[in-house]
């Protein structure tokens, strides 16, 4: 147990928004722990794909990696992986909380990041170990216990026989443990849409269908795009908007105000590797996206083709294409048209743990389904931080989690005189 | 390194006071912070009016526009000094302590300092009538006209035959947003619900990206609005005789449609205040592409501006809601209490060696700085809270009295040096050697994340790290050639993403002017290249040295290698 004089806070999620806050918070002589449910920190936002063309289009991704760089270099800081929270209870004036932690196998104080067991792992196909998307994030490497052939039956133990810094440990357990906090920070983040909700989409009846989310990570990770069906660069893509957002039958009455962006952003970045691409995005309304919105929005008018009015049906076309309906202005009736590619973007949902957090706590959802923030809440010592209270971009989690730091220093006294 | 003496003051002192600049609600709420914290402030505001204008964020009134006037009452507390209709003359200092010349409208001034500045003025409200080629009448309105017309008892808005017509037109000569939409279809449904109006509402885009918009348009809807929208037209306007004419091409149905209403209401453009442009002058701040007072440049992104101790927060930086104002000015508060709330004094960190000897007064350092880090009595004084460490003063540096600590010329000499030595004894395989300059903010990330997904940097090719392009020194580029490279690269940032402002234009121009020098020398051009990236780009980055590597294997050994082989 700590001890009781110090102050400790807690911090549900290791995204951008919940290694913001811990960097805020360090920095003002609060220590907090940071758990992540999935082997890596950064969240959603380190898939993030950089847009640059031959200039900056300000799509945030070199912010997250600042963050991650700051986190990497400080120190003081927390973080426990593979690690969810299964209960809270108020004690006093301050709070139990209890969790549940995979082993984290990878021994984070131990690993220096050179890859050895990521290059001798036999399993490194099926992913048994698995490289975090950033060189920012430590450590680096994780195995998937699922795909790993050791943790199936007991045995090859290369990757542990190999760490020259024997940080791999196999054979550990999950573990439940709790710990006495003085205050929580919310930052579970949000949930991209799935569109296997949306039967007319039949996401996954179609290889060349993504996501945007897919989109970005592809970029990221692989540095251009092709068909999943042929391994071909598409030459015709159609980026569909608002997925799963604005969509009254599914009561989702929000949007997610950052599809317009990354879909324009990623398009013109496409458009600049391949003048020859041809891009239609369907949308109902383009949204603000950024200070310098107009920009962007007029050079993605230059390039590509900008048609109202989502799609209606869509059906297998030649050569692994998608045919997709929609409604032609021009003709005053429903035409097909085949696309090489079809993205979809998917909006920002709330995240599952929202009621888990509702009901343990006693807070709000909003109409939306996200966290609602209340300044009874901060008196409490439960703040909120970045898409946990509703869609928001990078830029704006940035500034939302370090209004969650202030909030939390505040209720500690560490801010006022 | 015996020969330079570093000049650079050690200390800093630190003002405990913050001046805001309004008006608004979110100037008077981080006011409101700031002095619970216990800090002093100074509230100024070139208008008389201090509260400002709630409309800006959509809304129509707020706690703290409420709170406001009682705030301003409290004025005669020492720590909180509210000047209204008081302006910005002169700007000096540096982050810790700014010296501010400030005069109000009776022309009396007075010089205040303060530790940080917060910019959070707010957008003017501006109806484009002009923009249409119409004037303001009884039947043509603004949407701030409406609004307070339909706060006020007096009703003009009912008739008592048939039900008036109004049309709302929202962007099309000029981007609109959430807030003004906000505002437009509130008072749209208020027209329609409890008017009786008939209300048609013409825009291009629902501004939807804000909380309960979406809700809005379907409340709208269902009280009776009906809603255009129009992708590739203008609608057209004509104003004759107090009658008012719309016509404009329904998409859907692909026909002219004229509209003839009772009132005709413009949503107004949130502009830039008209003042923005000399105060950015003289706080030494960019301003974006629409004027606001923070430059587009992502390194700024949420709340920071070119300078270190000026924070540009919600309403300062373009249209927003209350609620990112407020969030915004917490966050800034933090950074502030980081800066200015530790005590009295802060560590210099040394990060910039100075040696008088050399120094020829040039106030070449004084003109390049992109931080305003450098004043100048008698002698450059370096502001190590406004430092960005970047270097571009030492690489324009004519005496190379200016020095960047981790930078110095020296070393980097050095690292040439080695990288041509140590390439040299591979020469013999291989046949040439390429040194490439990389600036730490992005080359060095691309290098990085290159190296993450299994690049293997050939090793002819040595990467030298600099704290930004800019740092890159004619001399280095030269050193570099005369060394024995047989190609030399500078990688700097994008456009617009350079972290202080300019370094990579300044790197760019410089490797430009070495090639002139190279072809009267007899060396290709091509020997010398300029690479731009983001951190992001590990793919680029792999690229654009393959290339490099290439077009070098192709060109050959460089002459002067021959020359310093012999």
């Amino acid at each position: 147990m700590v001890d009781k004089k110090t102050d400790f806070i807690l911090i549900v999620g290791g995204g951008i928004a919940g290694l913001t806050t811990s960097r805020e918070l360090n920095s003002t002589g609060i220590t907090a722990l940071v758990i992540e449910k999935s082997p890596f920190i950064g969240g959603h936002a380190v898939n993030i794909t950089c847009k640059a063309t031959d200039r900056c289009i300000k799509c945030n991704d070199c912010l997250v990696e600042g963050i991650l760089r700051d986190i990497s270099v400080n120190e003081g800081l927390c973080i426990r992986t593979r690690t969810t929270l299964t209960d809270v209870e108020k004690i006093g004036n301050r709070f139990c909380a209890s969790f549940s932690s995979d082993p984290q196998l990878i021994d984070p104080g131990k690993c220096t990041n050179c890859g050895l067991c990521y290059e001798k792992c036999p399993g490194v196909e099926r992913g048994a170990i698995i490289r975090a998307p950033s060189p920012n994030i430590h450590p680096s490497y994780a195995i998937d216990p699922f795909k790993c052939d050791h943790c199936r039956d007991k045995k090859n133990r290369i990757c542990q026989a190999v760490c020259p810094e024997h940080a791999i440990e196999l054979d550990g357990e999950k573990e439940s443990w709790s710990k006495e906090v003085d205050g929580i920070v919310l930052a579970t983040g949000y949930e991209p849409f799935d569109p296997e909700e949306i039967a007319r989409y039949k996401y996954s009846g179609f290889s060349n269908m993504i996501t945007g989310m897919d989109l970005e990570k592809t970029l990221r990770s692989e540095g251009s795009i092709v068909r999943t069906s042929d391994g071909v660069q598409p030459e015709k893509m159609a980026f569909v908007q608002c997925v799963g957002s604005r969509d009254s039958r599914l009561g989702h009455e929000f949007c997610s105000r950052v599809c317009c962006g990354y879909a324009l952003r990623m398009g013109l970045r496409l458009v600049y590797d391949n003048p020859e691409i041809d891009i239609t995005v369907f949308y109902m309304d383009i949204q603000n996206f950024g200070k310098d919105f107009d920009r962007y929005f007029q050079e993605a008018r230059d390039h590509m083709r900008f048609l109202r009015g989502l799609p209606g049906d869509f059906y297998q076309g030649d050569n692994d294409s998608i045919s997709v309906n929609y409604y032609n202005e021009d003709s005053g009736r429903t035409i097909s048209e085949d696309f090489d590619m079809v993205v979809l973007s998917v909006g920002l949902m709330p995240g599952s743990s929202n009621n888990f957090f509702a009901e343990t706590l006693g807070l709000n959802v909003n109409e939306d389904g996200f966290l609602e923030i209340k300044e009874k809440m901060r008196d409490k010592g439960i703040v909120v931080a970045g898409t946990t209270e509703g869609p928001m971009d990078v830029s704006e989690s940035i500034s939302h989690a370090k209004r969650a730091a202030f909030d939390m220093s505040k209720f500690l006294g560490m801010v006022s005189k | 390194m015996d020969k330079i003496k570093n000049s650079t003051p050690k200390d800093i002192p630190v003002s405990r006071r913050v001046l805001i600049l309004g008006p608004g609600a979110v100037s008077v709420f981080a006011a409101r912070e700031l002095t619970k914290m216990g800090y002093e402030v100074i509230l100024i505001s070139p208008s008389k009016n201090m509260a400002g204008n709630p409309r800006v964020y959509g809304a129509e009134k707020s706690e703290t526009t409420a709170v406001a006037p009682a705030l301003i009452e409290e004025n005669g507390d020492d720590r909180l000094r509210i000047l209204p209709s008081t302006e910005i003359l002169e700007f000096g200092g540096y982050p810790g302590n700014f010296k501010i010349k400030i005069q109000d409208k009776e022309n009396r001034d007075e010089i205040v300092e303060a530790g940080a500045i917060i910019l959070a003025n707010e957008p003017f409200l501006k109806t484009g009538f002009d923009n249409w080629g119409i004037k303001e009448s009884e039947t043509v309105r603004s949407l701030l006209w409406l609004e307070s017309a339909l706060s006020s008892s007096e009703d003009c808005f009912i008739s008592q035959d048939l039900p008036l017509k109004t049309v709302f037109i929202c962007g099309f000569k000029h981007h609109s947003t959430p807030f003004s939409q906000q505002r437009a279809i509130k008072a749209a449904v208020k027209l329609a619900k409890e008017k009786k109006n008939e209300v048609l509402f013409i825009t291009e885009h629902f501004k939807v990206a804000h909380l309960g918009m979406e809700r809005l348009t379907r409340i709208a809807r269902e009280a009776g609005v009906l809603f255009v929208k129009l992708s590739e037209t203008i609608p057209e306007i004509k104003n004759k005789d107090n009658k008012t004419t719309v016509i404009y091409h329904d998409e859907t149905l692909d026909q002219k449609i004229k509209v003839e209403p009772d009132y005709l209401v413009l949503e107004e453009a949130y502009e830039a205040p008209d003042g923005n442009t000399l105060l950015a002058k003289r706080l030494g701040v960019n301003l974006d592409t629409n004027g606001f007072l923070q430059g587009d440049n992502i390194h700024n992104q949420p709340i920071y501006t070119n300078r270190n101790g000026i924070w540009a927060i919600g309403p300062a930086k373009g249209p927003v809601s209350l609620e990112e104002g407020f969030e915004e000015t917490k966050a800034a508060v933090l950074d502030i209490h980081g800066l200015v709330g530790q005590g009295d004094w802060v560590e210099a960190k040394g990060r910039v060696i100075f040696d008088e000897r050399r120094c020829g007064e040039c106030l070449t350092c004084y003109r390049l700085c992109p931080h305003s880090a450098i004043s100048f009595e008698a002698r450059p004084i370096f502001h190590e809270s406004a430092c960005r460490a970047c270097g571009i003063c030492a690489a324009g540096c004519p005496g190379d009295a200016i020095q960047i600590a981790h930078f110095i010329d020296d070393e980097i000499d050095t690292q040439i040096e080695d990288a041509i030595i140590t390439e040299c004894e591979q020469k013999k395989e291989s046949g040439f050697r390429v040194i490439v300059f990389c600036c730490e903010n992005s080359a060095v990330e691309a290098a990085r994340i290159a190296a993450f997904k299994g690049f293997k940097l050939p090793r002819e090719i040595k990467l030298i790290t600099v704290p930004c392009a800019g740092r890159v020194d004619l001399s280095y580029l030269l050193k570099a050639f005369e060394s024995g490279a047989d190609g030399v690269a500078v990688f700097g940032c994008h456009h617009e993403s350079c972290k202080s402002v300019m370094g990579n234009t300044l790197a760019k121009k410089r490797v430009e002017l070495i090639k002139g020098a190279l072809e009267e020398a007899g060396l290709e051009k091509e020997r010398l290249f300029f690479g731009s990236m983001a951190p992001g780009m590990g793919f680029e980055f792999e690229k654009i040295v393959t290339e490099m590597e290439n077009t070098i294997r192709a060109l050959g050994q460089s002459p002067l290698q021959k020359t310093a082989d012999r």
